[in-house]
């Protein structure tokens, strides 16, 4: 903790970047994401175990862009999304500048992808226990089983769009569910409608998603929504070998394609 | 937008449509529809009479919008909009119905069909509601043509261009022309000499003025669209040069396949089994012999090697069985008392004169034995001294359903054709698909066999799939015959029917590039957004369906068209 706090101050001291995002503690002592611009801000950082959140949220978000060169507390799930965003063009070296602490304590730095990636291809990028285990039992299930699960769940959804909000994935301009000519998916919060919403999302996340968990998180009714989005996760790993946020040049599982593909379908 | 003043007709096609759909009951109903001012039946839409019924009728009811229920718009939907164009209207205010294979030539109830037929008229006025008068592009065409590959098929289009005086740049891998076909020595059915036939065509080449030859060269990139191409090439022993021209020609061609793989017929361990493409040589030198010079005494031909299994190859390499026939010829001339054997799979000697090739030649002594190339193909060990040859051919003969065992001193492997180690780049560098068989994919397989779905580039000869020469060369004719009817237009009609990007909401993720087929998608750096060249873009729709924030739509095959045409279909009954 002190020494990503030592280090922060030095970085905006020297004006080295403008913005350090990090968590800090919030009301009833939750963990929340805070932005310190002066150095004597940096007294509020903290980095535990309990910073789960994925902080590369808001490296997209126009406000913050604005600010200028920022440094970001990331943990393994925001280095992924560094990786995957910048594999999508959406951030560029130059931007930003990365802190994090090992298991150990160990601070370090990273000033570009090429780190990232070596430091993460060291890491666990495994899904957590829990959902592992709720996706065997999911893939164990019959269809009408597993239909009930999802309908169980499904039906809970109000449409609030949290699930997106939270993902940094979901940075599009213009969200799919937000087109009325034609309405591809349905405004009202119906059962059928939720899973339109949902199917959709999950697709638009195969081969992107970096099972950072907090589209689950974020969610008001407590739906399990990452297990769709982990499942994706699985089968891109088993089919392609690909896992999203590995590498900041990675082919998307999605637009590439081998133009003499065995299958026919693609003629 | 001006309102909707919609014209209909339905089309009989003599019998074709109208011996399953009450044409006229469908015609009727329409009438009901909205936006529709006229709707009529009639035997033949495509004829004169029907064009010119439309022609009258926009005049008439000033329609803006007419639609025409028929056959395959891959048929006639350009028929029909240069009657509109004749009619002053936007040829882009037009809507074809498919009643005819997708749905008279499919059905045998015909109240059933004529129901449907009424759900895809109806379908597609809604549709053509959301129409817009479109603007077609115009090209102008660099009169040069580009050809890649030097075998017949690319030698057959250079001199016929060339003597139409235009100019050819023929850029050609190796050290000389003649592919495949400088290898051969007579060439099926009759037997006739190859070589004298090539040898002129190949001086030609050399002398003719219009034709710059780049051998050992090899095309790296091709930046540009049709009618205005471009490239810069480094030929062997010269400087960088830059080439402009209108059209392409792809005439790669094919490569032997190599058969080790196939253990059974142990080629590369028995220093006499050869393939179809050493033994060709070994007759245009004039001398057949084994490894060691001796005579052969026992010759074995082996068909469909690697061909027609789904291990190797699964199509049909369609030369090998008549080149085989050929080889036996010329085989009993040149050893009047030698043992011949055909070993085939199925015989397929479809050309003209073939078959009648196969009726002389197993009048010659040659003996004809059938295996089954799927599940049990003959196995090739080494003979023992007191069997009087060098091998032994183990099979299960299929139609005497014996077991056999042939003596051979020479094996002639009839060894597959398949895309040569470059096709991938060549495809991707011409924008040209390859199927999964690693052949190039025509524009359409019956319609239109030798252009391909990028505009000004044709595939022509073997590459495009296995075949003879004469196959080859009027493939190759075909394609100059297109070629050389664009220059004289001078200018080419870009469809109007491309992808466009929306960018207040392009996000730039840049996805849509890497799957363009066509490469027509490139990156704005300064503006954050991918931007789509009209001129390429072929309208095809990958990148409409990849796009997450749907900034891309396509002019007249919009989301909001495509809607229309998909609820109308989904209330129907
Ligand atoms: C053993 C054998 C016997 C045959 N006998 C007969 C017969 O008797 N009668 C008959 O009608 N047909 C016969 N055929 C078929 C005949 O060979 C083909 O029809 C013919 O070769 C097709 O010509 P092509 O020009 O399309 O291709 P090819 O002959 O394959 O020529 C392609 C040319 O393109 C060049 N090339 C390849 N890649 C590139 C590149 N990337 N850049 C530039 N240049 C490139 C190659 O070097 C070659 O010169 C036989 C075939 C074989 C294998
Ligand atoms: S879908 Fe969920 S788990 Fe996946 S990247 Fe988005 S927020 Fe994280
Ligand atoms: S759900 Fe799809 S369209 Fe919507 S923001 Fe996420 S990725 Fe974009
Ligand atoms: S966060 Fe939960 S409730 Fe809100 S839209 Fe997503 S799944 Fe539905
Ligand atoms: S896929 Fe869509 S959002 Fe991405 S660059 Fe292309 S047009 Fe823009
Ligand atoms: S529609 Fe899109 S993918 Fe298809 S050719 Fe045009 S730009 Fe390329």
């Amino acid at each position: 903790m002190d020494s990503i706090r030592k280090r922060a101050r030095e970085l905006l001291e020297k004006n080295t970047v403008k913005v350090v995002i990090g968590y800090g503690v919030g009301s009833d002592n939750t963990v929340r994401a805070i932005f310190v611009r002066r150095p004597e801000g940096v007294e509020e950082l903290i980095f535990d175990e309990t910073c789960v959140q994925n902080l590369a949220v808001y490296l997209l978000k126009n406000e913050i862009k604005q600010i200028g060169k920022l440094c970001i507390i990331a943990n393994i799930s925001a280095l992924r999304t560094i990786l995957q965003l910048a594999s999508e063009h959406q951030i560029h070296e130059e931007e930003l500048l990365c802190l994090s602490v090992t298991p150990n304590g160990e601070l370090l730095e990273f000033t570009g992808f090429k780190d990232i990636e070596n430091y993460i291809s060291s890491c666990n990028r495994d899904l957590p226990d829990k959902e592992s285990e709720m996706i065997k039992k999911l893939e164990k299930m019959s269809v009408d089983e597993r239909w009930q699960f999802w309908m169980n769940h499904l039906s809970r959804c109000i449409k609030c769009y949290a699930c997106r909000s939270a993902c940094p994935m979901c940075y599009c301009t213009r969200c799919q569910v937000e087109y009325n000519q034609p309405q591809w998916i349905t405004v009202e919060a119906t059962l059928m409608g939720n899973f339109e919403w949902q199917i959709t999302r999950t697709m638009h996340l195969a081969g992107r998603c970096v099972n950072c968990g907090e589209c689950a998180r974020a969610c008001p009714e407590d739906i399990p929504i990452n297990l769709l989005n982990y499942k994706t996760v699985l089968t891109v790993k088993e089919k392609y070998n690909i896992s999203a946020g590995t590498n900041a040049n990675i082919d998307s599982v999605m637009s590439s394609f081998e133009s003499d593909d065995k299958e026919n379908f693609i003629r | 937008m001006e309102k909707p003043r919609i014209g209909v007709y339905v089309c009989w096609c003599g019998t074709n449509i109208a011996k399953m759909v009450d044409v006229e009951a469908v015609a009727e109903e329409i009438k009901n529809v909205p936006n529709v001012v006229v709707s009529r039946n009639y035997k033949y839409m495509c004829s004169d009479p029907g064009q010119d019924m439309i022609i009258n009728d926009i005049k008439e009811f000033k329609l803006n919008r007419i639609v025409v229920s028929a056959c395959s718009p891959r048929i006639h939907e350009i028929t029909f909009r240069k009657t509109l164009k004749k009619a002053e209207l936007n040829p882009y205010l037009f809507q074809m119905a498919n009643i005819r294979e997708h749905d008279s030539w499919v059905h045998t109830d015909r109240a059933e069909a004529t129901k449907k037929a009424k759900a895809l008229v109806t379908a597609a006025i809604n549709r053509i509601n959301y129409h817009e008068p479109l603007k077609e592009l115009s090209v102008d065409i660099n009169p040069a043509t580009l050809i890649i590959g030097g075998g017949i098929s690319g030698i057959t289009a250079a001199l016929e261009i060339a003597d139409a005086d235009k100019k050819v740049y023929m850029i050609e891998k190796s050290n000389k022309l003649g592919g495949y076909t400088a290898d051969i020595d007579l060439t099926y059915p009759h037997l006739s000499s190859v070589q004298q036939m090539l040898g002129p065509m190949i001086e030609r080449m050399k002398k003719n003025k219009n034709i710059d030859l780049f051998l050992e060269t090899e095309i790296k990139e091709i930046t540009g669209y049709i009618g205005n191409f471009e490239t810069i090439i480094t030929p062997k022993n010269d400087n960088e040069t830059k080439l402009s021209f209108g059209n392409i020609v792809v005439s790669i061609g094919l490569r032997s396949w190599d058969p080790s793989p196939l253990e059974n017929y142990g080629y590369g361990k028995f220093p006499d089994v050869i393939t179809s493409v050493e033994f060709e040589k070994m007759l245009l030198s004039g001398n057949i012999a084994k490894k060691d010079g001796s005579i052969p005494k026992n010759i074995a031909i082996i068909h469909c090697v690697g061909s027609r299994n789904k291990n190797y190859h699964e199509y049909c390499s369609r030369t090998c069985c008549t080149v085989a026939l050929k080889y036996a010829n010329q085989l009993r001339s040149a050893f009047p008392n030698a043992s011949i054997y055909e070993l085939f799979a199925d015989m397929r000697t479809m050309s003209k004169g073939c078959e009648e090739l196969y009726t002389i030649t197993s009048r010659k002594k040659v003996v004809f034995m059938m295996f089954d190339q799927e599940n049990d193909l003959p196995g090739i060990r080494k003979a023992n001294i007191n069997d009087n040859c060098e091998m032994i051919i183990e099979l299960n003969e299929k139609r005497s359903r014996k077991f056999v065992e042939v003596p051979a001193d020479m094996v002639i492997l009839m060894v597959a054709m398949e895309g040569r180690e470059m096709v991938k780049e060549v495809a991707q560098i011409t924008g040209v698909s390859l199927d999964g068989n690693k052949l190039f994919i025509e524009k359409h397989p019956k319609l239109d066999p030798v252009a391909t779905t990028t505009s000004g580039v044709y595939t022509v000869g073997s590459c495009q799939g296995p075949k003879s020469i004469p196959d080859s060369v009027s493939q190759a004719r075909a394609a100059v015959a297109r070629i050389l009817g664009t220059i004289a237009r001078g200018t080419a009609q870009v469809a109007g029917t491309t992808a466009h990007i929306n960018i207040n909401i392009c996000c730039g993720c840049q996805m849509c590039i890497s799957v363009c087929p066509y490469s027509a998608i490139s990156f704005d750096a300064e503006k954050n957004v991918s931007v789509i060249n009209e001129i390429l873009c072929q309208g095809c729709g990958t990148c409409v369906a990849l796009c997450r924030p749907n900034a891309i739509d396509i002019w007249g095959c919009s989301n909001r068209q495509m809607t229309a045409e998909l609820t109308a279909l989904l209330l129907s009954d």
